[in-house]
């Protein structure tokens, strides 16, 4: 193994590992015991939420680091280094990475820095690779003359269209107190699935009696380059710290807003690549020798095109990992109990003897991005 | 060239204007664009809190319309605006159930004259102003009954709301308001235009003074670590095609690697701890930018302020110059390839002479195009490098402004970023096309 393959070998063995350190956090960092014994059952308490008191356990088991996300040390004032002398704790219960100055440990909130990120990294990527993959690859694939529309096929759309807004209106408005949003979720479905057949089954009667000579193209690729471009030209965390005062809440509407965000690069690169591959002389040939359209579609077109995406996938997740310690930096991001990277190296801002309090999670950090733009790096050679 | 010109420009101001609507919109969602109770609420009878209310509303310019026209639902209302945070949630989802808005203003109306002339008690009057359906209704006018029977008018409007009849239709169909020009949206273009952007407590000199200065700072130090970065990723990624570097261009290599994957508010610490704080050395300020007199004269005001620009100037650089580093050294040796630079060898230029003579100027275009999208990257980070140092530039700006929910200067500086960002797209183009005449205008759309 040469050394460049060494190196992505470990990128991937470390990314691997924060990832399954994220999964597992609640198990292996939690000042509640995972398994306890009591005279009548087997409970686990790391599944509860809350503050947890009960000490009377005939047996217990606790997790490898027994401290939490947000567990203070309250009889410290000072953070604590991990040279110094601990020698009144037990032997697990020592600091090994030291404390922050409010006393919260360090590598438990590594470890939940580490679910964190994951999360949010590969979260957000997900979001933006549905929507960018859609849009861009409609955008691509459908250009902007291959869907012909005389003025009786567009009356027929539009109509359609209007009469399924009307039936979306279904849904209540977001405002609307004492819905049973459970009730209202089927009747969507329902309307969407059944509007979605109108449109096919209408789209292949029209299709039956259309003429082809008579009608105007509709550009679609132009008018769905225009709103890439349109939200592509906004700074990507501004809008993260605009969305964010908008929508709010924890770690899910933060993966939706990065998500929300990221999505027009993905949807720029694939719509290069699908044009590209379209022109090029396999696809070509493919046509002539009349394999069908998802025939070429999922086994010509997509794999080629797919290669790039991979690339940016990989750079995207390093970005989202990065605008998301960046919000918890400035303290605009998750914040409260939940524990994050970003957040760390701010309270080590404020005080900087406590090295070891920069030191790890910049590592962490590092070593993730490092391991991420790397693995870019490579496919993209 | 001047047609692809023109039908540029000619789409940079509808384009803004959209973005200008979706920040509105965006803006308008965030809760600090209602009006938060007075803190001396409690000392306050329902009728100098209505009065407060009806105040504030038009002293923020709250109380016309949102946009041009409003779409709303046939059962609902579009004067929504007009109705006071707690209870409007309440209202409008009486007015949902009950497929029947006039019939609940009706009784809002009452309720509000009613409380006003103390023939109801306050709390009866939250209680039934928060009922949101038919049977919330009714359990609270039974559970306030003795007081509704004081009230005839009150009891009227309760029984014609439980009784209206209209159908479900009322809920899915649509209604369309035209309001003209007397909306929010147009009076907070207006505004922006003729640059009132922030409601503080300054006068609106003071204000603009502040927010000119703010950009310059942001604009500033952003254009030279461009410039830095350009000169010092040209210069590096150059030479390191050099006989003689070759080996050290592989540690540059990975060096800068490492240092695209470091975060900026890391760098920005991790200097600080190094340079700035007493932990290690001590030659650098740790934030601010100096505190200069208005009469010196241009060099000791360099003298004192460029050591608080370093550190920053440096957090700024360090990541367009390693990407600019990497383009520069992929393009290069992509040219490697070319058969000119085999010719400009075989007549007897040394290799590193050809490619810095010829294949470095092709090398260099696509790089133009970098420049321009760098400029949101730069923005992005300006917020947390600002915020780090203290320097008086926009994102320090916003970051204030967040915390302290002043909401429409965030969003006035999206506009801002939104239109520098565009404007930076539109002269990269331009000068794209002005280096290098060979790239085609047309819709080849390819190279993204």
């Amino acid at each position: 193994m040469n050394k460049a393959s060494k190196l992505l070998s470990f990128a991937y063995l470390y990314l691997g590992l924060i990832v399954i350190i994220g999964f597992l956090a609640p198990v292996l960092a939690n000042n509640k015991p995972l398994i306890a014994k009591s005279e009548k059952a087997w409970l686990f308490p790391f599944l509860k939420e809350g503050v947890y008191n009960q000490t009377d356990f005939s047996w217990q088991l606790n997790a490898p680091i027994p401290y939490g996300e947000g567990s203070l040390e309250y009889e410290q004032s000072k953070a604590i280094s991990p040279f110094d002398n601990q020698s009144e704790k037990a032997w697990n219960e020592r600091h090994w990475l030291g404390t922050d100055g409010l006393g919260r440990d360090v590598l438990a909130q590594l470890i939940y820095g580490c679910r964190t990120a994951s999360f949010v990294g590969f979260g957000s990527m997900l979001i933006a690779l549905l929507l960018g993959l859609s849009i861009g690859g409609f955008s691509a694939y459908l250009g902007d003359e291959k869907i012909v529309l005389s003025w009786s096929k567009s009356l027929f759309y539009i109509s359609l269209g209007s009469l399924s807004i009307i039936a979306l209106s279904v849904i209540p408005p977001y405002q609307i107190m004492g819905v049973n949003h459970i009730q209202v979720l089927l009747p969507i479905l329902l309307i969407l699935f059944i509007t979605g057949l109108l449109f096919y089954w209408g789209g292949l009667l029209l299709k039956k009696h259309s003429n082809k000579s008579k009608g105007f193209y509709l550009p679609l690729d132009l008018i769905l380059n225009r709103i890439i471009e349109l939200i592509d030209s906004l700074p990507s965390l501004l809008l993260v710290i605009a969305l964010g005062a908008v929508i709010k809440g924890g770690i899910v509407s933060l993966i939706l807003i990065i998500g929300l965000t990221a999505w027009t690069g993905i949807a720029k690169l694939f719509r290069a690549e699908v044009l590209k591959v379209k022109s090029s002389p396999f696809i070509s040939s493919a046509i002539g020798l009349g394999f069908g359209k998802s025939r070429i579609l999922f086994n010509h077109l997509l794999p080629n095109a797919l290669t790039s995406v991979v690339v940016a996938l990989s750079f995207g997740v390093s970005s989202a990992i990065l605008a998301e310690s960046s919000l918890s930096f400035l303290g605009l991001g998750i914040g409260g109990e939940q524990a994050s990277w970003g957040a760390l190296i701010a309270s080590a801002r404020a005080d900087l003897d406590a090295w070891w309090v920069l030191l790890f999670p910049a590592l962490a950090i590092l070593f993730t991005l490092i391991s991420c733009q790397s693995i870019g790096k490579r496919l993209q050679g | 060239m001047l047609r692809y010109f023109f039908t540029r420009l000619l789409w940079f101001l509808p384009t803004l204007w959209l973005i200008s609507i979706i920040v509105f919109f965006l803006a308008k969602s965030t809760e600090g664009n209602s009006i938060s109770p007075p803190r001396f609420l409690e000392n306050m009878s329902p009728k100098q809190e209505a009065e407060y209310y009806k105040t504030e509303r038009q002293r923020r310019g709250l109380d016309l319309p949102l946009f041009y026209f409003s779409i709303y639902r046939a059962s609902q209302t579009d004067t929504a605006y007009l109705l006071p945070e707690r209870h409007k949630k309440a209202l409008l989802s009486l007015a949902y159930h009950c497929r029947n808005w006039p019939k609940v203003d009706q009784f809002y109306a009452d309720l509000k004259k009613a409380v006003f002339q103390e023939k109801l008690s306050q709390i009866a009057f939250y209680e039934l102003c928060s009922s949101y359906d038919r049977k919330s209704l009714e359990e609270n006018s039974l559970k306030w009954a003795d007081q509704l029977s004081a009230l005839p008018l009150l009891a009227k409007d309760i029984e014609a709301i439980q009784q209206s009849n209209f159908t479900m239709l009322h809920n899915y169909l649509f209604k369309i308001n035209f309001h003209g020009f007397e909306n929010q949206y147009h009076l907070w273009l207006q505004q922006i235009i003729d640059g009132k952007w922030a409601h503080s407590s300054l006068s609106e000199q003071d204000q603009n003074k502040q927010l000119l200065r703010a950009l310059i700072w942001t604009l500033g130090m952003s254009l030279t670590s461009l410039f830095l970065a350009f000169v010092f990723a040209l210069l590096l990624g150059i030479w390191s095609f050099h006989p003689k570097w070759k080996k050290a261009s592989l540690y540059l290599e990975k060096v800068f690697l490492g240092l695209y994957a470091t975060p900026n508010f890391l760098m920005a610490t991790v200097l600080i701890f190094f340079f700035a704080s007493g932990h290690v050395l001590k030659w650098l300020p740790v934030y601010g930018i100096g505190e200069v007199n208005e009469s010196d004269s241009l060099f000791s005001l360099l003298k004192l302020r460029i050591p608080y620009l370093i550190l920053p100037l440096i957090c700024y650089t360090y990541p367009v110059m390693a990407y600019f580093f990497e383009q520069i050294r992929s393009n290069l040796f992509n040219q490697l390839k070319a058969d000119y630079l085999l010719t400009a060898q075989a007549k007897g230029l040394s290799f590193f002479s050809s490619l810095q003579k010829h294949a470095l100027p092709n090398a260099i275009i696509p790089l133009i195009s970098l420049v321009g999208s760098s400029i949101p990257a730069l923005i992005s980070g300006s917020f947390i490098i600002e915020s780090i140092f203290n320097l008086p530039g926009m994102g320090k700006l916003s970051v204030e402004a967040f915390l302290s929910r002043d909401y429409n200067l965030i969003f006035t500086i999206t506009l801002i970023g939104a239109a520098l960002t565009l404007l930076g797209n539109l002269i990269s183009d331009f000068a794209y096309h002005l280096i290098d005449p060979r790239i085609s205008l047309h819709k080849t759309e390819n190279a993204s």
